[in-house]
């Protein structure tokens, strides 16, 4: 079982931003969550990390369940469970969010040894991922020396430290050079072929169809369309259509 | 004993202060700061409260409410008569006064490390605690620095008030050799010197612990292109 997603719903402050948000996700797939700016994409991928905590329905996701609103138990258990979860689910932000003061390879080493590997394992975990990320020449680097694309390949090698079995990313070609996009498309399908369950929010269509394997489309806080990849060449519904078309 | 001796005895004593002041201040500095950002609002109006008295109050009036009042109050509440010593009242006193304006300094040096800093720890499963610890604070440290340092620097100054509530600092020593000898002009050009002397090393200190906080800004990447970078320096404004 990857992820299933039940009635979630979500408002900031009177506003609504997610509706009723059900889906399914099995494991291994890469699902690309296409919207317009604003429907609500962002909000929803951070709830699968619990980011952003849902107001009501349920998350299944990595073989552990929450539902919403949580109840008023011990509030720590609930934190530690948040905590548990994250280490299973990882997430790869638009804007990296690299720590500056640390070099490449101790970003990558903080998460793991924190959570009790040894400094040697983290060092030679680290080495691989970068090795696998074509960045073996930047372990002692600042992450500000880096271009916007090699950080984002520390992003997402710091996020596979922990070994998740779900990666999230927000808009992972947004900050990017469109001559990259292309080396993100080949990492994410690696990613795919070693068994990793992916959610991609994105703006783009073309970035989506070649990694896709489910699309969900949102409407102003609403799932107006999913289904499998077919559906860029046979979408469903108006409204889709008229995305694709842009 | 020997002019030689008695002067570097109060210089010593006038380090001893601004040191201990300035590690106190700190401590209490980064109590101030967290409270005022703190998401109780009584907590955080009570500090802004406190930390404006401090600011709005002259120094030497502050050091004589520490010294004179806490004996006062210690003898209301005990009624007893517990006389603090001047080295711990001065102490106190000049490490409040450092606290209130370094502690806006780290205000703002906190609010410029991107939220996303945290939320990457966050994500990674890394416990708050530790993610203050080492992903906060040393950022927060690099933004905080100048202003801090500016502090310094007037705390060591600051430290020649407590004289008037008879610490044997630096001040006291010149005043007390010049009216012996009667020879003003020499002794407290001395001491002058010495406070001259220790500012700049600090300065030297402060230029290199600088240098070292932004060592990972070296490259020219880092200004214009680093998305998890900002190069606001908010802690120069307080001084
Ligand atoms: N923390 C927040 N507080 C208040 N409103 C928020 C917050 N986060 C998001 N919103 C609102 O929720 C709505 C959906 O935001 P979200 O960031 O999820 O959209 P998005 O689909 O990711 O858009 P974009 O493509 O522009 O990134 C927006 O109207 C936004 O203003
Ligand atoms: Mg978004």
């Amino acid at each position: 079982m990857g992820i299933a997603v039940q009635s979630l719903s979500k408002s900031f402050g009177g506003h609504q931003v997610l509706r009723d948000i059900s889906f399914s996700i099995s494991k291994g797939e890469t699902t690309v969550l296409l919207g317009s700016s604003g429907a609500g994409k962002s909000t929803l991928l951070r709830m699968l990390n619990l980011l952003e905590s849902p107001d009501q329905g349920s998350l299944h996701i990595a073989d552990m369940a929450f539902s919403f609103p949580q109840k008023k138990s011990p509030s720590s258990n609930a934190s530690t469970k948040a905590c548990q979860l994250r280490r299973k689910v990882g997430m790869v932000f638009q804007q990296y969010h690299l720590w500056p003061h640390m070099t490449v390879l101790e970003n990558l080493m903080e998460a793991p040894v924190q959570q009790g590997m040894s400094k040697a394992e983290a060092r030679d975990k680290a080495m691989g991922l970068l090795e696998r990320m074509g960045l073996p020449d930047k372990v002692n680097a600042w992450p500000s020396s880096l271009s916007g694309g090699q950080q984002q390949r520390v992003a997402i090698a710091r996020a596979l430290m922990l070994s998740p079995e779900v990666l999230l990313f927000d808009e992972p070609t947004a900050a990017l050079d469109p001559a990259i996009t292309n080396q993100v498309v080949e990492i994410i399908n690696e990613l795919q072929a070693s068994g990793i369950t992916m959610v991609v929010v994105t703006h783009e269509v073309d970035f989506a169809r070649k990694i896709a394997s489910r699309v969900v489309y949102l409407e102003n806080g609403e799932i107006v369309e999913q289904g499998t990849a077919e559906r860029f060449t046979a979408p469903q519904t108006g409204a889709f259509k008229r995305y694709l078309q842009h | 004993m020997g002019l030689t001796t008695l002067f570097a005895e109060a210089t010593v004593m006038t380090l001893g202060l601004a040191l201990s002041s300035l590690v106190l201040g700190l401590l209490m500095a980064l109590a101030f700061s967290l409270a005022e950002l703190s998401r109780c609002k009584p907590l955080a109006l009570a500090t802004s409260t406190v930390v404006a008295i401090l600011r709005g109050l002259p120094e030497i009036l502050v050091v004589f409410f520490i010294y004179f009042g806490s004996t006062h109050a210690l003898f209301l509440l005990t009624d007893e008569f517990i006389e603090i010593s001047p080295f711990v009242a001065g102490t106190i006193a000049l490490s409040l006064i450092y606290s209130a304006y370094a502690s806006q300094t780290l205000r703002g040096a906190f609010m410029a490390v991107p939220k996303g800093q945290t939320e990457a720890a966050v994500a990674l499963g890394i416990s708050r605690f530790h993610c203050f610890f080492r992903i906060i604070l040393p950022q927060t440290w690099r933004h905080a620095l100048p202003g801090l340092g500016n502090q310094w620097l007037v705390l060591l100054k600051d430290t020649a008030l407590v004289a008037l509530i008879g610490v044997h600092d630096l001040l006291l020593q010149a005043r007390m050799t010049a009216a012996s000898t009667y020879e003003p002009f020499t002794w407290y050009g001395i001491a002058a010197l010495i406070y001259l002397a220790i500012t700049l090393v600090s300065q030297n200190i402060l230029e290199r612990m600088k240098s070292r906080s932004n060592r990972h800004l070296t490259s020219s990447h880092s200004v214009t292109e680093g998305p998890v970078e900002k190069t606001v320096s908010p802690g120069e404004a307080t001084a």
